[in-house]
């Protein structure tokens, strides 16, 4: 009868998973109790090499975050890869906040297991506990906007480059 | 052609490589070949394994379905609370105490209602069983049939029968009161196990959706999802909706009826309001009721043109008013559609099936939609 009172009183007990959300970059802020609470809202995916998470054109409702392994974020139709994510990266973000379709294919390079976070979820957590679904969107707003500057820098880079070769060509045309 | 090749063994290319190089021609075509024979095997075992546990859920409701429809009451009680306890843990209570705190409530006013209203009730349906016993109501009913005949002309007055089939159809169901004591055992573990599943369901609900969404696979997983948060919306809605539109409803009728002077205005109110719940019929049925009940406790027809006026002017209200301001578009079918989901829902389970056949068809409706949706948008 204990048992019944404590599995019905009481939460599922897991914390080597809170050890390891705990880890992962967007969550470092969080509090014990706010792990806890994030853990509730996390679909726990494993997925083997060569799987795909999501397909490019697919409508997304939520993102990733890797826990172990690598995933390789991929373009279709060519099957180009962009980027190779691994531990406590995260991707897929956009459709969390933004009900799009996937710009690009998601696959798993290794055995690799993913932590899933659904936009309904995160409207809801917002909806039933502003103040640590604010501090989940901080973090996720920091994170994506260092991508961002990372990409700015890229984009300057290439624009950089694509001067010089213009500049390179319409020399070389003009002589 | 491409599906062909991409569901082919793949003996002839080397895994990682050719699943890359071949990348262009079969990337909308679903999983890598190299993978494709575990995935295969994996995804006809979890097919397998997914219909017998259906197969077993559907036995079980067959074999015990009057448990399964207290854990549906259950679960409908949560669906209808469920904003309540996300409201408490907004407000930083826990969501254990939060279940409890609202299990608490609901119960106490339950009990309240039950002591306030029941003495009335009770006096209601007794003076209604004492005027049945001492034949009052039947001579009405006569009175009622022999006024109709006049009226009518063309009709004799026995005609029509309806003392005889009233006699008939409520006689069976006269039985002393003693006859009931098992029932009451019965309904007192009923009273157990409806507060136990609400607790449970209110407590633990989205942890248990999660749950469940684990099993899917992968390559379904977030097309479920979509499915699941999409029907989660216009059920939650629907339900909570009309919960809402029922207690209004109810209230007003009864008021209504009471201003009118029809007798037994409080047990038709409680009727008209729970009959709301299925759509259209349920307000012929407890309008029809109301005009049978005035015909017959005054033995005239003096206020049936008021009793049909004030059931038009609800309708009309509940239509115009709080059907748009409450559930807005949580459920938008067709009316043939809602028609049938309430004629096979009756079908099916009784006045409950009635009641819950036009959510069940907006959950089957998001279900379809995002099937063929899913068809086109996700490589399933």
């Amino acid at each position: 009868m204990q048992s019944l009172w404590k599995s019905l009183l009481g939460g599922a007990a897991s914390s080597s998973e809170d050890d390891l959300i705990g880890r992962i970059p967007l969550f470092e802020d969080l509090t014990g109790r706010e792990i806890d609470a994030v853990r509730r809202l996390l679909h726990r995916r494993d997925y083997v090499a060569g799987e795909s998470i999501f397909v490019q054109g697919e409508p997304g409702l939520g993102m990733y975050i890797i826990v172990r392994g690598a995933v390789s974020i991929q373009s279709e139709p060519t099957g180009r890869e962009l980027v190779e994510l691994a531990n406590g990266d995260f991707f897929g973000e956009i459709a969390l906040l933004n009900e799009v379709i996937r710009t690009a294919t998601a696959r798993a390079k290794t055995d690799c297991t993913l932590l899933s976070l659904f936009q309904p979820d995160l409207l809801s957590l917002l909806d039933r506990n502003p103040r640590l679904g604010v501090k989940v969107l901080l973090s996720l707003a920091r994170l994506v906007g260092l991508r961002l500057v990372e990409v700015s820098d890229e984009v300057e880079a290439l624009t950089r480059e694509c001067d010089e070769l213009r500049e390179a060509a319409g020399l070389s045309t003009d002589g | 052609m491409a599906e062909v090749l991409a569901d082919a063994p793949p003996a002839v290319l080397p895994p990682q490589d050719g699943g890359r190089a071949r990348g262009p021609d079969r990337a909308p075509s679903g999983p890598e070949p190299a993978h494709a024979p575990p995935a295969t095997t994996a995804s006809r075992l979890s097919a397998w394994a997914t219909a017998a546990a259906v197969a077993g859920l559907v036995a079980l409701t067959v074999i015990a379905s009057d448990i399964a429809s207290l854990v549906l009451m259950g679960a409908v009680l949560a669906y209808l609370l469920m904003p309540l306890v996300d409201a408490l843990e907004r407000r930083g209570v826990e969501r254990v105490l939060g279940a409890a705190l609202v299990l608490t409530g609901v119960l106490a006013a339950g009990a309240l209602l039950v002591a306030l209203a029941l003495p009335v009730v009770v006096g209601q349906v007794a003076s209604l069983q004492v005027r049945w016993d001492n034949g009052e109501l039947l001579t009405l009913v006569s009175n009622a049939e022999a006024a109709l005949a006049a009226r009518l002309g063309f009709v004799e007055a026995h005609d029509l029968g309806l003392v005889d089939s009233i006699r008939e159809a409520v006689h069976p169901e006269a039985g002393p009161l003693i006859g009931y004591v098992p029932d009451a055992l019965e309904t007192i573990g009923n009273a157990v196990v409806v507060p136990f599943v609400l607790f449970a369901l209110l407590k633990d609900g989205p942890t248990l959706r999660r749950r469940l969404l684990a099993f899917v696979p992968n390559r379904y997983f977030e097309f479920a999802m979509t499915v699941v948060y999409k029907a989660d919306a216009s059920l939650g809605g629907y339900l909570r909706g009309q919960a809402l539109i029922a207690l209004l409803v109810g209230a007003s009728t009864a008021l209504g009826l009471g201003v009118l002077g029809v007798d037994y205005y409080l047990v038709l109110g409680l009727v008209t309001g729970l009959a709301n719940f299925v759509p259209y019929v349920g307000f012929v049925v407890s309008a029809a009721l109301a005009v049978l009940v005035s015909v017959v406790t005054t033995g005239g027809m003096d206020q049936v043109a008021a009793v049909v006026i004030l059931y038009v002017v609800l309708q009309t209200v509940e239509n115009v008013v709080f059907q748009p301001w409450i559930t807005g578009k949580n459920v938008s079918m067709h009316p043939v559609l809602v028609l049938l989901a309430i004629l096979v829902g009756g079908k099916i389970g009784g006045v409950m099936g009635m009641a819950l056949g036009v959510p069940a068809a907006a959950v089957l409706k998001v279900l379809f939609l995002e099937t063929a949706v899913g068809l086109r948008r996700y490589h399933l």
